[in-house]
């Protein structure tokens, strides 16, 4: 069983970080198990995820899968 | 957005080295990493546990890192991405792995819980007592260390020269 990136946070992220997140993820390919080159691109998703307040852990796959799971958890309503 | 170019001029993980951390470093890597608070423009570490990191960078893993928290933050990433040096199989090995396996659910990495019986604890035996390699007494790690390991043999089995056949005239 996986826990919800959000926690016991019943709010998520708004729209314009959504769109924000949602524009990067299409650009990266998902992890492979280990990388000889680095490129970049997990790590800066796992900073996105850190600078929008979530605690992904250090492992690329399981922060892919956070992401993927914030995404399909959608935006908050802007009421 | 970060710059990627500037970002990654940090790194000093030597590119196209295959793993050198053994699993008990990898962990401990990986448990530095999630330990630190997001990185800051700072003079110098500026933190406990950046100061820890930067000294298991080097110590550990030899590498030598610029003293900020973002290219701390950044190596520990890249060589946590390099992933472990897997310990070798035999065949036998292999095979009870893959019975111990069969028919388990994938629990979530974190899930440190293990009961006293079940798959899950026959798995953790037969890793810790009978290949005697280490690994973290829960269902996550048990589960994860287990999967690695069949794949690294079947990786090697993959990379292994193929004998060539002799042509009889």
């Amino acid at each position: 069983m996986t826990t919800s990136p959000y926690g016991s946070s019943e709010s998520k992220i708004t729209r314009k970080e959504w769109e924000e997140l949602d524009r990067f993820f299409q650009t990266i390919e998902p992890p492979a198990q280990n990388e000889l080159f680095a490129s970049g691109d997990h790590y800066l998703l796992y900073r996105k995820l850190l600078d929008l307040g979530f605690r992904p852990p250090g492992d690329a796959m399981e922060i892919y899968r956070m992401a993927e799971e914030i995404l399909a958890l959608g935006y908050e309503d802007d009421g | 957005m970060m710059d990627k170019e500037a970002l990654l001029k940090l790194n000093r993980v030597p590119d196209g080295v295959p793993a050198w951390l053994d699993y008990k470093a990898f962990r401990k890597l990986q448990q530095l990493l999630e330990a630190l608070a997001p990185p800051e423009e700072t003079d110098g570490l500026g933190d406990e546990d950046y100061i820890r990191l930067h000294a298991f960078l080097a110590d550990v893993a030899g590498i030598e890192v610029p003293e900020t928290q973002e290219a701390v933050h950044l190596n520990a990433f890249v060589l946590l991405r390099r992933g472990y040096k897997a310990e070798e199989t035999t065949e036998p090995e292999y095979g009870r792995l893959l019975e111990l396996l069969e028919g388990t659910e994938e629990p979530d990495p974190d899930d440190l819980e293990l009961h006293d019986f079940g798959a899950h604890r026959a798995l953790y035996k037969y890793l810790s007592e009978g290949l005697g390699v280490y690994v973290e007494p829960g269902r996550g790690p048990v589960w994860r260390r287990a999967r690695q390991l069949v794949e690294a043999h079947e990786q090697a089995k993959k990379d292994e020269p193929v004998p060539e056949t002799s042509h009889a005239d």
